[in-house]
């Protein structure tokens, strides 16, 4: 007995003193469960309770309003991970500004435990509002797409959700989308609750989970982790089912979101449009390298379906495979296109404000909004390899309709400033389509003439770059307009004046050009008047000027491009960017200097123009360049070295087609390839049939081709090739007869170049009656062409000996 | 506590130890942050107050001799925190012209602070029960977890985690055990 009673003491003792230590754990536990006195806040209710924190309902003591408080208990559920990742939490979230996202506007440690405050939202989740409220497609659609502008707006943020579901989206009592819970796990379904815990519940979060995640236990999560996400709230919210069944074991469910491929969507919903399904198939590949891009491509997408425009989505396994083989040519974000888009954006700025101050019932936290999207997106600092100022511009051009949708002026203005910011990136066809669009809402409106011209002009230069002959009848009517509403001498209608000329000078008609040199000269005059002469303005219409010159062989179009390049040279001196502008100037002065035999001054502009070209563009114009510099070689007599150019500029502007025509990717990557193997393999690379694939993509900009085609054809001859040049010659030949008609100048040499080979060739016949329409093309513009008419006297001779 | 018999400071003199480095962060940092936000510092002074502190750590800590004389270590962080958040304290009311409850901890000789007293404490206890609760199994965690609440009753215990009494009393027995063990280590009694 003796040795157990001090053992029993000691027992004692230590009970005692577990006893106090358990007291004082006690006490650690109560501060950590009970609501947490915050300074500045008066906690009224709990309004959820999860491993992940509590939320409380509380009000903020100074301004009064209620809020949201979710706070991490500091006791023993909050290891340092747990603490970690709600630090993280706070610091993300309150990156985040965005009308569909609930703001977290303050943050804290009381007594240990970290918090912080967000918006109270009052309303239900998605999923319970589609089920109440029974929207039609429309609706569920126009809700989804808040859902994808508020993810957007994080992704460019850099911060994923990682955890969308409808429990984790609220619609308000304004019907608007917020989202919740930006790198967090708590989820508000008609009030506060925790993350799922439940068996089901947990088996219905793991439903949106991206297979990769599920598969591989977490590679480097990714936005297109969300996208995932998304598809399957979009399969949700059109269907009214999860995309998989997700039934029956753990392991099981787990195997078929991994492998199995989404239940079609028709099972559901028999009718469901076709696009729709596309689009969510898209959404819902398994492999994130196949899947839609990123939430802006779905959102674009969803937006066109809406317009009833074609889709992006669609099954790309080909071009998959392609891709990785094939570098992609993404379009270089110059500094240019930036200063572009930034010139437009910050013009959407002064046009909301404007209108803002006129109507004041305009939501200003919208319109903040949407205007830091626009800034965040045209930030290079913040564009990743993806993420492009064109996305921003059309960001734009869906805001013109939806948020400014009751401020006709307002969107008229908008859809002017996107036009011109397309038409200096020279995207013509983006710049026609708003700036049609703005004319229209112009007219409309009955717009003061000043401004009716300034569209009109716009809308003419976008279009004399496709040298479309609508742009001359543009021109003229800004030009009257612009003459009626301003006295003479003003530098706003020599302005209309150049315009008219450039339109007139694409139709490469006689009668067109000699008024375009008076228009010129007028417009020279008044600049010269208003500015004096070393002035950009009187340099930029010099240089058209020179060109005409150039084709009509002036003698003057040497000085005054000399002129010109020196005022652009003193002007740009400070401004490291480069003045498109020069560009005309620099490629005019080269092939001038080219013709009169001074190839090393020729060559010196144009490595200035190149340069100059890809900081302004990109590669996007690369081929132009290279084109020209092949001409140069040709010129020299290097015709095996400019056949070899113009090839890699073909190839290259294949591939840049492909980039943008993904369906017809695969052969255009193909033929590309082709040609860059031809002639080094010995075989003949298929010319004509690249040309044929451009020119129909390129349309009525194909005229450029037809040059391409005829330098082309005059490499082969130089290399004693001349059975190659016909299919060449007769593409050429038919995109120019498309583009400016019969009796075009250029044509008639092209038909000579044909002519002459099938001369050869003994085709003598055939020769001889191309060789008459180009003697009759001739005639038309008094042109000598004496080599074409010695050749058709010699073929008719031939005709004659041979009957 | 069972991988080695050595204590987390003395652990911590070995750069190398990671896991001991991050147990260290998980004690100290929230101390070093509450403490500074108890003088009155903003949420982004009192981290970089933490920051501060735990950067002189991890620089001196490996030649630190830590003498298991009780309290030492508390008074040599005790008076690295005080300096930084003096420091930061004078910076703020100079760069943004605020006033703060400054003067008492700058005039007052560095002796007791029942700021730093207390939450050195509570925050050591709450290290220890997350240490001690972290291999048990899910019932005895979730069984001590109830025994800490004011109203719940061992038979409410048994109900709830499926154990019964004895399990319970053996499970409570143990993780205070293990709690008294860790906190001897930090020389925390």
């Amino acid at each position: 007995m003796g040795p157990v009673e001090p053992r029993a003491a000691d027992a004692e003792a230590e009970g005692g003193r577990d006893a106090v230590l358990f007291e004082e754990l006690k006490g650690i536990a109560r501060r950590s469960e009970g609501p947490p006195a915050i300074p500045g806040y008066q906690i009224e209710a709990e309004l959820s309770r999860g491993g992940q924190g509590v939320v409380y309902r509380a009000r903020q003591e100074a301004t009064r309003r209620p809020v949201a408080l979710k706070v991490l208990p500091a006791g023993s559920a909050a290891s340092a991970r747990e603490r970690r990742r709600f630090e993280r939490e706070v610091e993300l979230a309150s990156r985040l500004a965005h009308p569909n996202i609930v703001t977290v506007f303050d943050s804290g440690v009381a007594d240990g435990a970290p918090w912080y405050a967000m918006e109270l939202v009052e309303g239900e989740t998605l999923d319970a509002f589609v089920a109440r409220t029974q929207p039609p497609t429309e609706e569920r659609l126009r809700l989804f797409l808040e859902l994808c502008r508020a993810v957007a707006h994080a992704h460019r943020a850099g911060v994923l959700h990682r955890d969308l579901k409808p429990g984790n989206v609220l619609v308000d009592g304004a019907g608007r989308v917020r989202v919740l819970d930006f790198g967090t796990a708590v989820a508000l379904e008609g009030g506060w609750r925790g993350r799922a815990t439940a068996p089901g519940e947990f088996l219905g979060t793991l439903a949106y989970a991206p297979p990769e995640r599920i598969a591989a236990g977490e590679r480097a999560p990714d936005t297109r982790g969300d996208v995932y996400a998304l598809g399957v709230v979009l399969y949700e919210l059109l269907t009214g089912h999860l995309p998989f069944d997700a039934r029956g074991s753990l392991s099981a469910v787990v195997e078929t979101l991994v492998k199995d491929a989404p239940i079609p969507p028709e099972r559901f919903v028999p009718r469901l449009d076709r696009d729709l399904s596309a689009i969510l198939a898209a959404a819902l590949e398994k492999d994130p390298e196949r899947r839609t891009p990123s939430v802006e491509a779905l959102e674009r997408d969803l937006v066109r379906h809406l317009a009833h425009e074609p889709i992006e989505a669609r099954p790309r396994r080909s071009l998959y495979v392609l891709s990785k083989a094939i570098r992609r040519h993404r379009r270089a974000l110059s500094i240019a296109t930036l200063v572009a888009g930034a010139a437009a954006i910050l013009l959407v700025v002064l046009v909301r404000e404007r209108w803002r101050a006129e109507r004041a019932r305009q939501d200003a936290g919208l319109v903040r909004a949407v205007v830091e999207d626009l800034l965040r997106a045209a930030d290079p600092q913040r564009m990743g390899g993806d993420a492009r100022l064109l996305d921003a511009l059309a960001l734009a051009a869906r805001e013109i309709e939806t948020t400014l949708e009751e401020a006709p002026d307002a969107q008229a203005a908008l859809e002017l400033a996107l036009g011109d910011t397309y038409r200096r990136l020279l995207m013509s066809r983006e710049a026609e389509q708003h700036l049609r669009a703005a004319l229209a809402r112009f007219r409309a409106r009955a717009a003061p003439p000043l401004e009716l011209a300034r569209c009109l002009d716009l809308l003419g230069l976008a279009l004399t770059q496709e040298n479309r002959p609508e742009a001359v009848a543009l021109q003229e009517e800004a030009l009257a307009l612009r003459r009626a509403a301003l006295p003479p001498g003003d530098p706003a209608i020599a302005e209309s004046e150049r315009g008219l000329a450039r339109a007139l000078m694409a139709q490469l008609r006689d009668q067109d050009l000699t008024r375009a040199r008076t228009l010129l000269e007028s417009a020279l005059a008044t600049q010269t008047a208003a500015f004096g002469t070393e002035h950009v303005e009187v340099a930029e219409t010099e240089t058209v000027l020179a060109r005409l010159e150039l084709w009509t062989d002036s003698g003057a179009a040497g000085p005054r491009l000399e002129r010109a390049l020196a005022t652009f040279d003193r002007a740009g001196s400070g401004d490291r960017r480069g003045d498109p502008r020069v560009l005309d100037c620099l490629t005019e002065y080269a092939l001038l200097l080219q013709t009169s035999g001074r190839f090393d001054e020729a060559e010196a502009l144009l490595e200035r123009a190149a340069s100059l070209t890809e900081r302004l563009y990109g590669d996007e114009l690369a081929t132009g360049m290279m084109r020209r510099f092949a001409d140069l070689r040709w010129e020299r007599g290097d015709a095996a070295g400019a056949e070899e150019l113009t090839r890699r500029a073909l190839a290259h502007e294949l591939e840049s087609w492909a980039e943008r025509r993904p369906d017809e990717a695969e052969p255009l990557h193909a033929l590309a390839a082709e040609l860059l193997a031809g002639r080094a393999d010995g075989r003949v690379p298929p010319y004509a049939a690249a040309f044929g694939s451009l020119r129909r993509f390129q349309g009525d900009g194909a005229f450029e081709l037809a040059q391409w085609a005829n330098g082309i054809a005059l490499t082969l001859r130089a290399q004693d090739r001349t059975a190659e040049t016909e299919p060449l010659l007769r593409e050429a030949l038919n995109i120019r007869c498309r583009a400016w008609g019969g009796d075009c100048p250029v044509r008639q040499r092209t038909l000579f170049l044909l002519a002459s080979g099938l001369h050869e060739e003994g085709r003598t016949a055939e020769a001889r009656s191309l060789l008459a329409e180009s003697v009759r093309i001739a005639d038309v513009h008094s042109d000598g062409a004496e080599e074409t008419r010695a050749l058709y006297a010699a073929c008719c001779a031939t005709g004659k000996e041979e009957p | 506590m069972t991988t080695t018999r050595r204590t987390l400071l003395q652990r911590v003199r070995d750069p190398a130890d990671r896991e001991a480095w991050e147990q260290f962060f998980e004690l100290y940092a929230p101390l070093l942050e509450s403490y500074a936000r108890a003088h009155g510092l903003s949420r982004a002074d009192a981290q970089e107050v933490r920051d501060q502190c735990l950067e002189v750590l991890v620089r001196r800590l490996p030649t630190f001799e830590y003498e298991r004389a009780r309290g030492r270590f508390q008074a040599w962080l005790h008076e690295i925190a005080r300096g930084k958040v003096i420091d930061l304290a004078r910076r703020a009311r100079l760069v943004r012209g605020e006033s703060g409850p400054l003067a008492s901890l700058e005039d007052a000789d560095p002796g007791p602070d029942q700021h730093w007293e207390r939450q050195w404490r509570s925050e050591h206890l709450r290290y220890g029960l997350r240490e001690a609760l972290r291999d048990e199994e899910d019932g005895s965690r979730r069984a001590f977890e109830l025994l800490l609440l004011d109203e719940t009753t061992v038979p409410d215990v048994c109900e709830r985690t499926g154990l019964n009494a004895n399990q319970v009393y053996k499970a409570k027995a143990r993780i205070l055990r293990k709690v008294r063990d860790i906190l001897e280590k930090l020389g925390v009694e």
